[in-house]
């Protein structure tokens, strides 16, 4: 199939649009009666409403600035990003500053909102990652040794948001990260070893935590403790029966009102499944494959091997995070705290999820300016000379 | 593209396809423990007071039904509640603003307001809430609202009120014909379902006004509700007319057992229960004794004679109204000499029934009494029956029996004492007394039907009709039931007057009596028979003053309004009647003066009359009356001014004033 960068952009831009507009809809029908009723949110029941419209306005904005904005900039100042997002990740340690909640201190406060600094350094360790890959080349012949720098890297980011502890986000980024290194070349031997290692580490992280073997638990037999660490799971998959085939409608679930824990963030998928059915179900899930695929096709003819790598990391780690979120709703996967990409509530990820399409579209738009002013300032163009039919787009 | 690419591309549409699959098994082809888990936890059923089943009478007319009210419910967690909306729905639902401030601040997530009130008034309380908390005017889950539930409504109010009983604020049967037959009246459980969010609290359906669906069976009584009021009149005539504390009078067809009309006085409206005394409210035919008096010498002749111990044409000396035995002195009120059976009867001599009682064997005698049902419940459908009390068998002898033959040291109620005598008078078969004649459910479809039977037979038809015949003579000239008789028909009957035992001494009181009067016709075909007690009448206090005259009335009326033909010609008691009428604003009757059949009359313009009226004044006829409806007359069969034959069908139309 071919498709011009006009059309690429298109789609990208109706895929995030249609998402994030949905998120707004959904976040609204999730909310408005519990928030109407919580007097420490004044009653209102269109305060999550609000605020998600706020951040998509905010995100929107930021990610129209960033598309005029050429994505070379985080590849030369790469070492201020890492160190500083690492900075703002240590901040959310110190107390006044940090923001503790459900026993996470996930969150920087910022008075009125709260900013979510692993979020950020999701899209960072990506950046670096195209950073690294962009210096030493695909396939380097040093081979492990070329990768390391990322491993090391990630490595800290990783500790560092285990602390808080946010064990979904660590998963997201580990999986990521290293499919990106193995799109690159990172051998198969170490690849299969630091399977190996992982899987140790995770055993070793849930079992070093009471409450994650509770959850594994209640993952295995939700139904056995449906009151207790099974019930998110359990309501969860009852507000995808109640959906059918259509759902219930917009604003007729019946699992917003308490019956789902934190319905607006970690389970929006399931009010999706419950109010739209199946076939909203379906829709969503396409529309996060669609931008995956966009992505990589986006990335093939990116300017440089950071552009490239860059693209597909942002969408590898959206459509990855996506996909564990609505497996966890659907009990897939063990229940971990984790937004849906666009859906959930949060400014954080909203805000920062439209800034990477932003920034997805400015690699797209720089990637055909190239092809046209044929200038290669890096002198990397073979890879690309194959796409030359494209021209007319 | 990079096939290593291809391949993260791949593995991550692969993963979106096993999510479509599990979803596809949650949602489309379904977990059966999803879906009931699902099933089980929204739904919450508030229960609501069913559609309990109608009391009818005997041809259809509503001696108890329920009515739809309206209920006001709140939920304090959801409605805006200020100062104001409690002053208002205080005033609204006349309840102290106290407690409405109470409720609105309550946990409960769902409370009864006013329950029961009129529709109009409850949706108009709703609808200024709604305005002063600023809802829409349509309401929604916004904390108030209203849902339909019946009341219990008696129409007749007073009559047969203690027969009916009444309910509860939940339809449950109290008292009477509701508790009794609760089981079928009360119908299903009903609810209204809403649905309860993961906190308890409750939502209810935006359309609150949820039709009740469950429905009772319905009772349709032997009453028949003319007769029922007629007796109840004249009932009150005379107990007012002598003071006295209450009384009772049974209407019974001695053949059948069917109770027609059971009234009982003191009376209370079970609209306004709370406004009834205690004592009015038990149904006092099932639930006094009494002890009977003279009536009771109707069954010791009756055994004796069944029993060969005497014959109509014995003679009996009555010791000229004083008799020394086992060691007490025993009076007649007027004293005689020698009395034959049948006279001992009319005259209600005393010493006659003790001395005949003496002719018996004890054992058989009280066998009798036993086997004419007292001692033990008739088993009539009603419940709170007693079974009155006899001496026991081992210790009836001398004194003892010798009182007992003319009805003192046993205590009867009402209903035996009908019931016993209708045997009597019968053929002799103790019929089984019942007031329900049938019950069906709310299709329609009879799930009971009451039918006569026959118990037991205690006497031979032989010496059934030989008391009739006495019986017959006790309201003849000189008699002491003269006033019982009726124009028109022969009638057969017993006074009777006795002490009452002060209740805590046990002791016979100087001054209390009950009087009472047991009567039926016509005399050789008893189609009605009718009991009337009068308890504590001031001043005269004989049966044969006190009761029977109410017994006259009840007994010509409802002889009329059945349409039972008359054994005698009517003219002389037409003639009489006539002369009574003549009062102002009273019907004129007028005779048909020539060429008309014997006793004809013409039909008066009857429009405007309440149905008791109507029965009053059609009573005087001898046609057969059918009333339709309810309220006053507004139409009538044949019309005003048509003459009348003894035996006429007449037809009169009740609507709304």
């Amino acid at each position: 199939m071919n498709i011009g960068k006009r059309h690429e952009n298109l789609i990208l831009f109706f895929c995030t649009l249609i998402l994030s507009v949905l998120g707004v809809v959904v976040v609204f029908s999730a909310t408005s009666v519990t928030a109407g009723s919580s007097v420490r949110l004044g009653n209102d029941s269109a305060y999550f409403f609000k605020r998600q419209v706020l951040f998509l306005v905010l995100g929107a904005s930021l990610a129209v600035l960033l598309t005029r904005i050429d994505y070379d900039l985080y590849r030369r100042r790469i070492w201020l990003l890492v160190l500083g997002t690492l900075g703002l990740l240590l901040l959310v340690f110190i107390p006044v500053v940090g923001h503790t909640a459900n026993g996470a201190s996930r969150w920087i406060n910022l008075r009125a909102f709260t900013f979510q600094p692993s979020e950020l350094a999701k899209f960072i360790l990506i950046a670096f990652a195209a950073w690294v890959i962009d210096r030493n080349g695909e396939n380097p012949r040093k081979g492990f040794s070329a990768f390391l720098p990322v491993l090391v890297v990630m490595g800290v980011f990783v500790a560092a948001i285990l602390k808080e502890p946010d064990f979904g986000m660590a998963v997201v980024i580990t999986a990521s990260l290293l499919a990106l290194l193995f799109i690159a070349g990172f051998p198969w031997k170490f690849l299969a070893g630091g399977f190996v290692v992982g899987l140790i580490g995770v055993v070793y992280l849930i079992a070093s935590k009471p409450y994650r073997i509770k959850r594994l638990e209640a993952f295995i037999d939700p139904f056995s403790q449906a009151q207790a660490a099974g019930y998110a799971v359990v309501q969860s998959l009852i507000a995808f029966s109640n959906g059918g085939l259509l759902g219930t409608g917009i604003g007729a679930g019946k699992q917003k009102l308490y019956y789902l824990p934190e319905i607006h963030t970690d389970y929006i998928f399931s009010v999706v499944g419950e109010e739209l059915g199946f076939a909203g179900v379906v829709a969503v899930g396409a529309c996060f494959l669609i931008l995956v695929w966009v992505g990589f096709r986006i990335a093939r003819r990116a300017r440089d091997l950071f552009g490239r790598y860059l693209a597909m990391g942002l969408s590898t780690v959206i459509g990855i995070q996506a996909l564990m979120n609505m497996m966890v709703g659907l009990k897939m996967l063990p229940p971990k705290g984790m937004v849906l990409p666009f859906l959930s509530y949060g400014g954080s990820s909203l805000i920062l999820h439209l800034a990477a399409m932003g920034v997805m579209i400015n690699i797209s738009m720089k990637g055909a300016e190239a092809f046209v002013s044929d200038s290669d300032r890096r002198g990397r163009r073979n890879w690309r000379t194959r796409f030359s039919g494209d021209s007319s787009c | 593209m990079n096939p290593r690419a291809r391949i993260i591309l791949g593995g991550l549409a692969a993963v979106y396809m096993l999510v479509v699959l599990r979803a596809f098994h949650i949602q489309i082809l379904g977990v059966r423990g999803i879906q009931e888990r699902s099933a089980r936890q929204y739904p919450v059923k508030i229960p609501l007071v069913p559609m309990r089943g109608a009391i009818l009478d005997r041809v259809g007319n509503e001696l108890a039904v329920s009515v739809a009210t309206k209920s006001i419910f709140i939920q304090p967690d959801k409605l805006k509640s200020t100062d104001s909306v409690a002053e208002l729905l205080a005033r609204r639902v006349s309840r102290p603003v106290s407690e409405i401030r109470k409720l609105l601040s309550s946990k409960k997530s769902f409370l009864w307001v006013k329950r029961q009130m009129p529709s109009s008034s409850a949706e108009e309380a709703v609808r200024e809430i709604r305005e002063a908390v600023g809802t829409d005017k349509r309401g929604g889950d916004d904390g108030i609202g209203i849902v339909e539930e019946p009341k219990r409504f008696y129409p007749n109010r007073e009559l047969a009120s203690s027969l009916l009983g009444f309910t509860d604020l939940d339809s449950t049967g109290i008292e009477g014909v509701e508790k009794s037959l609760d089981k079928y009246l009360k119908g299903e459980p009903a609810f209204l379902m809403c649905e309860r969010d993961a906190r308890g609290r409750i939502i209810v359906p935006s359309t609150t006004e949820v039709a009740v669906n469950s429905r009772g069976d319905s009772v349709s009584l032997t009453i028949d509700r003319n007769v029922q009021h007629l007796a109840e009149s004249e009932l009150r005539e005379a107990v007012e007319g002598h003071n006295a504390r209450g009384g009772i009078a049974l209407v019974m067809r001695p053949k059948t057992g069917e109770v027609l009309a059971m009234a009982t006085l003191p009376t209370y409206n079970p609209n306004a229960v709370a406004g009834g005394a205690p004592e009015a409210r038990k149904n006092r035919a099932l639930t006094d004794m009494f002890e009977p008096g003279s009536t009771f010498k109707v069954f010791t002749l009756a055994a004796a004679m069944e029993m060969g111990n005497v014959k109509t044409s014995d003679s009996i000396f009555c010791e000229n109204g004083s008799y020394r035995y086992a060691g007490r002195v025993l009076h007649d009120t007027h004293g005689k000499g020698w009395l034959t059976v049948p006279e001992v009867l009319k005259y209600s001599s005393n010493i006659g029934a003790s001395k005949i009682s003496e002719r018996m064997d004890p054992d058989r005698f009280h066998d009798m009494i036993r086997s004419f049902g007292f001692g033990t419940k008739t088993g009539i459908e009603l419940i709170g029956e007693v079974g009155g009390i006899i001496p026991p068998r081992a210790r009836f002898g001398g004194i003892r029996r010798a009182t007992v033959s003319f009805g003192q040291g046993i205590s009867v109620t009402p209903i035996q004492m009908a019931t016993a005598m209708s045997a009597v008078v019968n053929g002799g078969k103790i019929m089984k007394p019942y007031i329900v004649r049938e019950i069906r459910d709310p299709e329609g479809k009879v799930v009971y039907r009451g039918e006569p039977k026959e118990l037991r037979r205690i006497l031979s038809p032989k010496t059934s009709e030989r008391m009739r015949e006495m019986m017959g003579l006790v309201v003849q000239e000189d008699g002491t039931g003269t006033q019982a008789r009726i124009k028109g028909f022969s009638v057969g009957g017993k006074t009777g007057t006795a002490q009452k035992v002060e209740v805590g001494t046990g002791k016979y009181s100087p001054n209390k009596r009950v009087s009472s009067f047991v009567g039926f016709l016509p005399l050789q075909d008893p189609e009605l028979m009718i009991l009337v007690v009068i308890d504590e009448p001031k001043g005269q206090v004989y049966g044969g003053v006190v009761a029977a005259p109410a017994f006259n009335q009840i007994a010509v009326k409802t002889a009329y309004y059945l349409g039972i033909p008359p054994t005698e010609p009517v003219t002389r008691a037409v003639a009489r009647k006539e002369k009574e009428a003549q009062k102002p604003g009273e019907v004129q009757l007028t005779r048909v003066s020539s060429g008309a059949p014997e006793g004809a009359m013409v039909m008066p313009d009857l429009r405007g009359f309440s149905m008791g009226r109507v029965v009053d004044v059609m009573g005087r006829y001898s046609v057969k009356l059918d009333l339709v409806g309810s309220g006053v007359a507004r139409h009538q069969v044949p019309a005003a001014g048509r003459l009348l034959v003894p035996g006429t069908e007449c037809s009169v139309t009740f609507g709304g004033s």
